[in-house]
């Protein structure tokens, strides 16, 4: 059941990218817009009954197979991404996150909700509160890269002095600088709670007795992460970056934290 | 009763007939005064551009006093300038103006205040008719708004200005500026920046006692050209435009300052020509300069999309011109139902009153039995002109059907057709 919502919540929002993308290459003209947001609240909706028909199937909170994670990250990146057209009334940060999204559901559907997970929610409410964080800290430095990405796109069509469909389409270059900058700001204390949390619970299986649960390379993903996202935050708070390095900034922070995150949770899963 | 519109716009007159046939709020009411005392109703726009009476129930008298009021200003015959449109060509045209489909800058939205401003000076003669017309035609204006990207884009310099700086800075509210000269299109872009909410104004010319005219103007502060460059670091816009013969913002000039900007973006709208400012200043980083073509650009770009929106603003100025028709239409057409049954009983009972009294002796019983005959052959004869008549005024279509019900029965002139007064107006516009 969840697998094929999953599959309309991914439909929805490539129907919606479609149409925030369409004005750009001059296949629509602008508007629309209520239209395209109507489209990704109902993905966000979707997805959202996927992930709750996967905790009611399981008996656990989305959190911990590989699966599981990327659905909820993506789920996590949707919901923000919907909040943030909602409050600012632009459309554009659909052109990112959406295809950001449908690649995280696309790995999820890949990888498979099919079989239970390997052992049953041993980690109780900390590891719980800990996936939740870690994800939700994840989701921000997302929108952070989605803010950044379209900050770039505008600055270049800026600069070039293009007065095309893109400069139309995109959202003032400030709002923009702001956007990735809240996103930062709310990403840092979230992850760091999320490496708090995961300490903790740590800290308490291993007083319960239990071995090692994490790998060097997931605890050491973890620190770097949470140290980077802090250099970074703290950059910007020390007016040390202008708009364009903090965009850069972000989007190769998103890149490397991304991609690590993956990798290290596909090592895990293909070596049980 | 009928709809006429009597005008001049920017299309059928020169500036100079315009500008003369110009009348300021304060005097509109005296006019409308004028006019109304012929017995029609009127409302009057007059803005640069244009100069239209709307008129309800004119007659040839209403005609007469606008005819005489323009040629007393204009000093020559309005003839050669002016347009007369009637009833749904009226209705649509004003649609089209409060649109803004009808404006010099297509889809300008100063025109909606404009009309919104006429309807309200007029209330107090304005009728049922021309009230419901002018409400109507501003739903009409805000749905076009609202609903396409008529009014979107910049469709002039000044404008262009604004939208660049919109989309570096979003809200412009209290951002500061500095003006380099005292340029006419410089001054016309700030006062567009201030009307966004941009403050503190700064203003450097060579000659200071200029700066210091310029800077009154603009509500700013003046400062010499030497005190302008320090402020490349504080500012958020500087337009420039100076009649310097070459570029008098250099790279060297500025780039230390703009490096102390802790990566705040600067915007820059070089309008003069030749350029102010060396090309070399916006590779700088975080400062965007555009120069007269940039915005020319932008304008371009801007006028076109608002003629790409045309046909979806003509579809809705249709759709509530059609509105408004029906019920215009269909107000008439009660009256002449109202008409059709008023002569029906008024033969009906004379007739009875002629056979009454051939037909002595009857008991009262008898004379209801006939009364009620008459009345029961008259409503039965009248039902389906009456139901004919109602649904052709919802459908917009009544106007006719009602002439042809006033001619055959002899209906009285103005119970719901209008043809007289239509008639006796038509004479004048005929000019």
């Amino acid at each position: 059941m969840f697998s094929e919502l999953h599959l309309v919540a991914l439909v929805c929002y490539g129907l919606t990218g479609a149409l925030v993308a369409a004005p750009l290459w001059g296949l629509t003209r602008a508007g629309g817009s209520g239209f395209s947001f109507g489209l990704f609240a109902a993905a966000v909706a979707v997805h959202f009954l996927a992930l709750l028909s996967y905790t009611v199937s399981f008996g656990e909170l989305p959190f911990r197979a590989l699966a599981a994670q990327l659905s909820s990250l993506g789920f996590f990146v949707g919901f923000l991404s919907l909040a943030i057209q909602w409050l600012t009334r632009e459309r554009a940060i659909a052109l990112i996150s959406a295809p950001l999204v449908i690649l995280l559901l696309a790995g999820a559907l890949t990888l498979g909700f099919g079989a239970a997970p390997a052992a049953r929610s041993e980690g109780g409410p900390w590891f719980v509160l800990h996936g939740g964080a870690s994800l939700l800290g994840l989701a921000l430095m997302a929108v952070a890269f989605a803010a950044s990405a379209l900050y770039l796109l505008q600055h270049r069509e800026l600069k070039a002095r293009r007065f095309g469909a893109i400069f139309q389409s995109l959202p003032p270059l400030e709002q923009l600088d702001r956007l990735n900058h809240l996103a930062l700001l709310l990403g840092f204390p979230t992850l760091t709670l999320g490496i708090v949390l995961g300490a903790a619970y740590l800290g308490l299986r291993r007083a319960e007795g239990e071995g090692m649960l994490v790998g060097a390379g997931h605890l050491g993903w973890g620190l770097a992460s949470w140290f980077m996202l802090g250099v970074l935050v703290l950059a910007r708070a020390a007016r040390r970056l202008g708009g364009r390095q903090a965009a850069v900034g972000s989007i190769v922070l998103f890149g490397v934290i991304g991609l690590g995150y993956f990798l290290l949770m596909l090592w895990d899963t293909l070596s049980g | 009763m009928s709809i006429t519109v009597v005008g001049v716009n920017h299309r059928t007159a020169p500036l100079e007939v315009r500008e003369r046939l110009y009348w300021p709020a304060g005097e509109v009411a005296g006019v409308l005064r004028e006019v109304t005392s012929s017995g029609a109703h009127a409302v009057l726009l007059s803005t640069c551009n244009r100069t239209e009476f709307y008129l309800a129930d004119a007659v040839r008298d209403t005609m007469d006093i606008i005819w005489e009021l323009a040629r007393k200003r204009i000093r020559q015959p309005l003839d050669p300038y002016v347009y007369v449109l009637r009833e749904r060509e009226a209705v649509v045209h004003l649609f089209r103006v409060a649109a803004g489909l009808d404006s010099m800058v297509l889809g300008e939205s100063q025109i909606q205040g404009q009309v919104r401003e006429a309807w309200e000076l007029a209330r107090h003669c304005a009728g049922p008719v021309l009230s419901r017309l002018f409400q109507n035609a501003l739903t009409a204006g805000g749905r076009v708004r609202a609903e396409t990207a008529l009014g979107a884009g910049a469709a002039s310099v000044p404008a262009a200005s604004v939208e660049v700086a919109r989309k570096i800075f979003g809200d412009l509210a209290g951002r500061r500026a500095l003006i380099l000269g005292s340029g006419e299109m410089a001054e016309l872009a700030m006062s567009c920046l201030a009307s966004e909410g941009v403050r503190s104004v700064m203003v450097a010319h060579r000659q200071l006692e200029r700066a210091m005219e310029v800077a009154q103007r603009l509500g700013g502060r003046a400062v010499s050209f030497e005190e302008a460059w320090p402020l490349f670091a504080e500012v958020d816009l500087v337009v420039a435009s100076t009649a310097a013969p070459h570029a008098v913002v250099q790279r060297e000039q500025v780039a230390e300052h703009v490096a102390r900007r802790d990566g705040r973006p600067l915007c820059i709208l070089d309008i003069a020509v030749p350029r102010d400012v060396d090309p070399s200043v916006g590779s700088l980083e975080n400062v965007f300069l555009y120069d007269i073509d940039d915005l020319q650009g932008v304008v371009a770009a801007g006028v076109g999309r608002r003629r790409s929106e045309i046909p979806a603003a003509e579809r809705i100025v249709e759709q509530e011109a059609g509105y408004f028709w029906s019920w215009y239409t269909g107000r008439g057409a009660l009256d002449i139902i109202r008409a059709l049954r008023e002569r029906a009983e008024e033969v009906r009972l004379s007739e009875l009153g002629h056979a009454m009294k051939k037909l002595r002796g009857l008991s009262n019983e008898e004379a209801a039995i006939v009364d009620h005959l008459t009345r029961a052959i008259v409503n039965k004869l009248l039902h389906l002109p009456t139901r004919k008549l109602k649904e052709a005024a919802g459908d917009g279509m009544a106007r006719d059907l009602g002439e042809a019900v006033r001619v055959l029965f002899g209906l009285e002139a103005g119970s719901g057709g209008g043809s007289e007064s239509k008639d006796q107006s038509e004479e004048k516009g005929a000019f």
